[in-house]
C-alpha cells in the first residue's frame, strides 16, 4: 500500500480503493451478464419445453434447440385446472395422439424439486416424467436427473405404493426403482407425485375429455 | 527463475499438497467426488479461479490496503467465481445444473484464500499465477484419483458409461460419504506413508 500520512488519508484511501474495485468487478461481470443472458433464457426455456416434450412421450433427443421450441410452440397448449386448481399443458404428439403434462413442486431432502409428469389422452398410463429443478446431493439424490431414473415412470399408473431397490422391481405400475444411497429423496419424489396424482390428474379425470 | 518454478510445482503437487497435505479443501473432495464428470468440472472451476485470483491479487498487491486486504481478496475470488457459475450456464448447462450449489461454494475453498494469503498478497504477479495452476493441480489428481475409484467402484461407471458388467455388485458406500472419508484416508495413507516415506520425504 503506498505511504499515506494521518488516518484520514488512510482511511479516504481505503474508501477510494475498495469503491473502485467494487465497481470494476461489478462493471465486468454485469458485462459479461449482458453478454451470455441471452444464451441462459434459451438453455432455461429449452429445459422446460423439452422437459414437456419429453413428458408427453414426444422424442426429443435428436432435434436441435430451434427445432425443439417450434415442435412446442405449435403443438402445445396451456390450460387451467377446474377451480383454478393449477395448469397443466395438452400436447398434441406428432402420431395425432393426446398426452397431459402436469407440472409438480414438492420439498426434497435439500431444497425443492420441480419437473413435470406426463400422461396419455385417457389418464390411465403416464407417458414420460423429467426433472427441471433439484438441490439434492450431486451424485446421490442428484441421480434423479438420469436417464435410467425417468425412464422407468414410462407405462406405470401411479400412485406409487413402493419403492423398490432392484431392477427386478422397475416392472410394477405402482412403485418404481428408488436411488441407491438416496433414499429420502426417492421418497420425498415418491410423496410429490402421489400428492399430484391425487390432486390435479384425478381432477382432470372428472373433466370430459373433450372438455380437457 | 526455472528452479523457482520447479519448487513451487513441487511443493503445489506433491510436499505441500493442499488436500493431502494441508488438508485444504475437504469439503469439496468429499462432496463431489463420487462423479468423475462432476470433479472435472469443479477442479478445472477451481484451477481457473485460484489462478486468476493469485494473479489479480499479485498485480494489487501493493495498492490494496492491509486492514482490509481480506475484504478485497474475497470481492476478487468471488467476482471469478461468479464468472465460472455465469460460463457453465451458459456453455454447460447439464452440468451447471447436476453441480447446483456446489459451484458458488468454490468461494469458500480454504485453498484459494490460503494461496491468497500465503502467497499471492507478498509475491510477484507471475510466480502467483503458477502458485495458484500448481495447487489448483494439487487440487485436481488427487480429486480426479479419488473420484474414479468411487465412481467405478460404487457404479461400475467412469464418466457414467458403463465399464463393470451386470456381474459387479455396486459399492454403494462409495457413492455415500462414508466412502469419500475412506478414499481420502487411503490416499493420505498411501502417498505420506508410503510414497513420501519411500523418498525420505515424510
Amino acid at each position: 500500500m503506498p505511504e499515506k500520512k494521518g488516518a484520514w488519508g488512510k482511511s479516504l484511501y481505503t474508501i477510494v480503493f475498495m469503491t473502485f474495485l467494487t465497481a470494476l468487478f461489478i462493471t465486468v461481470l454485469s458485462l459479461l451478464f449482458l453478454k451470455t443472458r441471452p444464451r441462459i433464457r434459451v438453455n432455461e426455456s429449452y429445459d422446460f419445453k423439452s422437459a414437456v416434450l419429453h413428458a408427453a412421450g414426444e422424442e426429443t433427443g435428436r432435434s436441435g434447440p430451434e427445432a425443439l421450441i417450434a415442435h412446442y410452440d405449435s403443438s402445445v397448449e396451456e390450460k387451467k385446472l377446474p377451480e383454478g386448481k393449477g395448469l397443466y399443458y395438452k400436447v398434441l404428439r406428432r402420431d395425432g395422439s393426446v398426452s397431459y403434462v402436469f407440472p409438480f413442486q414438492g420439498p426434497g431432502l435439500w431444497g425443492e424439486i420441480e419437473g413435470v409428469l406426463g400422461y396419455n389422452g385417457g389418464l390411465t398410463e403416464i407417458t414420460g416424467f423429467d426433472i427441471l429443478k433439484q438441490n439434492e446431493t450431486p451424485g446421490l439424490g442428484g441421480r434423479i436427473t438420469e436417464a435410467w431414473f425417468k425412464s422407468q415412470f414410462k407405462g406405470k399408473v401411479g400412485p406409487f405404493i413402493a419403492l423398490v431397490t432392484s431392477e427386478e422391481g422397475r416392472d410394477s405400475v405402482n412403485s418404481f426403482q428408488a436411488v441407491t444411497g438416496a433414499t429420502s429423496t426417492s421418497a420425498a419424489v415418491q410423496s410429490i407425485l402421489n400428492d399430484l396424482i391425487r390432486s390435479s390428474i384425478e381432477m382432470l379425470r372428472t373433466v370430459p375429455e373433450e372438455e380437457r | 527463475m526455472k528452479g523457482n518454478t520447479k519448487k513451487l510445482f513441487r511443493d503445489g503437487l506433491f510436499k505441500n499438497n493442499p488436500v493431502f497435505i494441508q488438508i485444504l479443501g475437504i469439503c469439496s473432495t468429499l462432496a463431489v467426488t463420487n462423479r468423475v464428470k462432476n470433479t472435472v468440472v469443479m477442479v478445472a472451476g477451481l484451477l481457473f479461479v485460484v489462478a486468476l485470483s493469485n494473479l489479480t491479487i499479485s498485480l494489487l498487491r501493493k495498492a490494496i490496503p492491509s486492514r482490509v486486504r481480506m475484504m478485497a481478496e474475497v470481492l476478487i475470488i468471488a467476482s471469478f467465481v461468479i464468472i465460472v457459475d455465469i460460463v457453465l450456464k451458459a456453455y454447460l448447462w447439464d452440468i451447471s445444473k447436476q453441480l447446483g450449489p456446489y459451484v458458488g461454494l468454490i468461494i469458500t475453498n480454504c485453498i484459494i484464500m490460503g494461496r491468497a494469503e500465503a502467497f499471492a498478497i507478498s509475491n510477484p504477479p507471475w510466480p502467483s499465477f503458477l502458485d495458484g495452476i500448481a495447487s489448483g493441480l494439487g487440487y485436481a489428481y488427487v480429486l480426479v484419483s479419488i473420484a474414479i475409484v468411487r465412481e467405478l467402484l460404487g457404479n461400475g461407471t467412469l464418466w457414467e458409461i458403463q465399464i463393470l458388467g451386470d456381474w459387479w455388485v455396486k459399492w454403494t458406500m462409495m457413492v455415500m460419504a462414508s466412502g469419500a472419508f475412506f478414499m481420502l484416508a487411503l490416499f493420505i495413507w498411501i502417498m505420506k506413508g508410503i510414497v513420501f516415506r519411500e523418498r525420505g520425504e515424510a
